[in-house]
């Protein structure tokens, strides 16, 4: 009886590339496939790309495994690791693009405490920095966000409305006609000209709607934009004095 | 190919500052009356120190709740963290509030997600994005409605909401009174209220939605009242755009009619509010605003976007939640709407049903 | 989660997966972490604390405490909703006993004659001013066009994947049914597009850290 963690694609696989992961195949033959089927997590298993994923959380236990052993061999892993860090919050605006510190010694620092603290078996009192920390070239400063960024705007950061992009959650299609009821459940459909086009050619559509185990997702940034106007201009409460306002300034649109 | 949002960057083109703002003539009309009957009785005082006390030493009634939790935030000096939460997500920021009796002023930064300073004094609000170097200036008129509508005819809170008084419960270190503004029929949502006990204060309030489930949250998770928060210096934060490439979004006071639009049916307890269309500059590339017409049944509000039906950017009808807010699209004609509000989606329906062109 | 449950599953958290690791004694899992969040946690306490020594002190001592109590993390929450908490409290307590006084509270105390400038009081509240040089600005600037370019240079199917990845926080899974392929070529063309961008930062994330890896 073949028990999974969690439901896992399977995809024909050629044998060749089966056959350069014959530990892998050990492994996938101990829960009884076929030999021509892997499990998909287990497919195409090179160091870069795994890391790629984990970024991505997409990693099985075993990948990570591997990861983290090579890792230990060298410093390559942690620098592409900063690197695709660094390329998502540069995309999404949630982070600085430079550090104030530079990562390796930001680590060493952190390593030589815990290391000090676990020799001295005692929580280390704070201290300042004996020596100022060299700054050259390791200043902070705010990922510039500018016209440059045009795929930011998809996540809706770039205006005063969205500090955070909003994630609608999908109740039902209204069907045309008056009173209908509620409608026959989430749909599978990118929205743009035509349902069913994909993404690459939603070129003015601003809706996105995928099936996720959550229920279907909606990313929709034109709804976003009167969603603010809502919040600033059609928020006429009682209750907006403070709290309406003041929630309105937290955050004009759900995080993710 | 590139993602291309042509409304979200009509949005922040910059436009000339036009005029003000001002609420449809209706409303308008209403508000004189009420005013006028308000001074008349003696009941405007809007430097008035108490805070509204029960009628006759019984329990508050609705009305009575909400003029005290309006006037508490008026009275008095305070700064904390507040925390918004709406499902699994958390937005937090800091805030200050300082009165004079006469102005309020209220300063909010971000602490999570991308950096913001909003200040607001009375109903002018500056929003400043540190990181872009750009703030936006607007005025609020949503803002300066309450407490004075409460006191006036277009007051129909009582007639939809009922309140319940249920305990005592203490949010960040004070001690308040819990509060249920609780919905008379299924079209609107309830709230509870955690009003701090000395001053009426909202320290904490919760949208409820089916069965009482939380559907939104807002709570100080840390607040010091009587702080001493400066008035003078947060005016001069305001003020001081240097630097910053300062936009004044403009929108152009209208009525439905004049658009062409009306309700054949109104919702019950909801009644219009205003209607405006946000004026967008050349650069938006021919891109028209949409249509808002507010509706409030004075707790809870809707907005009734309208827009020529565009087939790029005009999909499948749907209905949506994202933490209190539902919302609800449909193609009317040659038209399409959109209604946002923080009701449930049954309502919405109404509105955009009853929803009708008169030319 | 059933063999007969045949939706997809939730996209996995990694920092849940690092957490656990870090837990069984994974030093190296929690590096990534830090790594990941260390330009966040600074600018966080930035936007609290004015001098760039004291920021870097709390930043790491922030995940320190966070590593020391990583067992009372309970995956239900977001990892960085907890740290963030962890960076608020270690520089009130930081501050508090270095009898600083945080920015934010006693600016608002000052006298009325002071004679800061406003907009530099309040950007203080976000990290600008000390630290702010014009070679961090060009820095950052010099990042976000790079990143933007190369952008600008994938083949399109590479730019869609890690778009709807990156800017739309679609899982894989999602991915794959949005552009009708295979979660394997979801997986390598994001991969092949961070590996594109990489190399054109990798100099300059080098030349801003003055150091190699």
């Amino acid at each position: 009886m073949n028990t999974h963690i969690r439901p896992i694609r399977y995809l024909e696989v050629n044998m060749n590339a089966a056959q350069k992961h014959t530990d892998l195949l050990t492994l996938a033959s101990a829960g009884a496939h076929a030999p021509d089927q892997i499990p998909l997590a287990l497919q195409d298993f090179d160091v870069s790309s795994s890391l790629s994923a984990l970024v991505d959380g997409e990693v099985h236990d075993t990948e990570l495994d591997c990861l983290l052993a090579a890792h230990a061999r060298g410093q390559e892993t942690l620098e592409a690791w900063h690197s695709y860090q660094v390329i998502g919050d540069v995309l999404r605006a949630s982070a600085p693009a430079v550090t104030a510190k530079a990562p390796q010694d930001f680590l060493a620092g952190i390593h030589a405490r815990l290391q000090a603290e676990a020799s001295l078996a005692q929580p280390l009192q704070p201290t300042l920095p004996r020596t100022p920390v060299a700054v050259a070239g390791h200043v902070r400063g705010p990922a510039a966000n500018d016209a440059v960024f045009r795929w930011k705007m998809v996540a809706g950061l770039a205006s005063l409305a969205a500090v955070m992009a909003v994630s609608w959650t999908l109740l039902g299609t209204a069907p045309s006609g008056a009173g209908g009821t509620r409608g026959s459940g989430p749909q599978l459909a990118l929205m743009g000209a035509n349902p069913g086009v994909t993404a690459t050619q939603a070129q003015e559509s601003t809706a996105l709607v995928v099936n996720t185990a959550q229920g279907p997702l909606i990313r929709d940034v034109q709804l976003e934009a009167l969603l603010a106007e809502h919040r600033h201009h059609g928020a006429m409460s009682a209750l907006q004095m403070p709290a309406g306002f003041l929630r309105n300034a937290t955050y004009d649109a759900a995080g993710r | 190919m590139t993602f291309a949002l042509p409304l979200r960057v009509a949005l922040e083109a910059p436009v000339q500052s036009v005029g003000r703002w001002l609420p449809a003539p209706g409303a308008r009309r209403l508000w004189r009356a009420a005013a006028l009957v308000a001074l008349v009785a003696g009941f405007w005082a809007p430097l008035q120190a108490q805070t509204p006390a029960p009628v006759a030493g019984g329990p508050r009634s609705v009305n009575e709740w909400l003029m005290r939790m309006h006037e508490a935030s008026r009275q008095r000096a305070y700064m904390g963290t507040l925390v918004v939460s709406a499902g699994a997500s958390m937005s937090v920021s800091r805030i200050w509030h300082v009165c004079d009796g006469e102005q309020q002023m209220e300063r909010v930064d971000t602490l999570t997600g991308a950096p913001r300073t909003t200040i607001r004094r009375n109903n002018e609000v500056i929003t400043f994005a540190p990181e872009s170097k750009t703030a936006w200036v607007e005025k609020r008129e949503a803002l300066g409605l309450f407490p004075e509508l409460l006191r006036t005819p277009s007051n129909v809170i009582p007639e939809f909401y009922g309140v319940n008084e249920t305990g005592t419960d203490r949010v960040a270190g004070y001690l308040a009174d819990v509060v249920e503004i609780q919905p008379k029929d299924a079209l609107r949502f309830g709230f509870r209220i955690w009003s701090e006990k000395k001053t009426g204060l909202v320290v904490k309030l919760q949208t409820l939605g089916e069965q009482g489930a939380v559907l939104e949250q807002v709570a100080f998770s840390e607040l010091q009242l009587d702080a001493p928060v400066s008035m003078g210096k947060l005016t001069r934060l305001m003020k001081d755009t240097k630097g910053y490439d300062v936009q004044r979004p403009t929108l152009k006071k209208t009525t439905a009619e004049a658009e062409g639009w009306r309700l054949k049916e109104p919702v019950p307890g909801f009644l219009p509010m205003s209607c405006h269309i946000r004026e967008l500059a050349e650069a938006a590339g021919g891109n028209v605003a949409p249509m808002q017409w507010v509706f409030s049944d004075g707790l809870a509000s809707v907005s009734l976007f309208v827009e020529p039906f565009d087939p790029q950017r005009h999909g499948q009808e749907k209905a949506l939640v994202n933490g209190a807010t539902h919302s609800l699209t449909r193609r009317l004609g040659a038209y399409w709407v959109t209604v946002l509000g923080e009701v449930p989606t049954a309502t919405l329906r109404r509105f955009a049903y009853a929803l009708e062109r008169t030319r | 989660m059933t063999p007969e449950d045949h939706t997809a599953p939730p996209p996995p958290d990694s920092d849940v997966m690092l957490v656990q690791r870090t837990l069984a004694g994974e030093s190296r899992a929690f590096d990534m972490l830090v790594i990941k969040y260390q330009r966040r946690v600074e600018r966080l306490i930035g936007r609290m604390v004015r001098d760039s020594d004291l920021v870097q002190d709390i930043a790491q001592e922030t995940f320190i405490r966070a590593y020391r109590a990583l067992a009372q993390f309970r995956g239900d929450a977001q990892f960085y909703t907890w740290l963030y908490r962890i960076a608020v409290n270690t520089a009130k307590k930081q501050l508090m006993e270095m009898k600083r006084d945080p920015l934010i509270f006693q600016s608002q105390m000052k006298s009325a004659d002071d004679d800061e400038t406003s907009s530099s009081e309040r950007e203080l509240n976000f990290h600008v001013a000390d630290t702010e040089t014009p070679e961090a600005v060009l820095a950052s600037k010099e990042i976000a066009q790079a990143v933007n370019a190369a952008m600008d240079a994938l083949p399109e199917e590479l730019r869609m994947a890690i778009s709807l990845r990156e800017m739309e926080g679609l899982s894989y899974e999602e991915i794959a049914q949005a552009l009708d392929c295979p979660i394997g070529t979801v997986r390598s063309r994001i991969f092949r597009a961070r590996e594109a961008i990489s190399s054109r930062i990798k100099p300059m994330l080098e030349r801003q850290t003055g150091k190699r890896w």
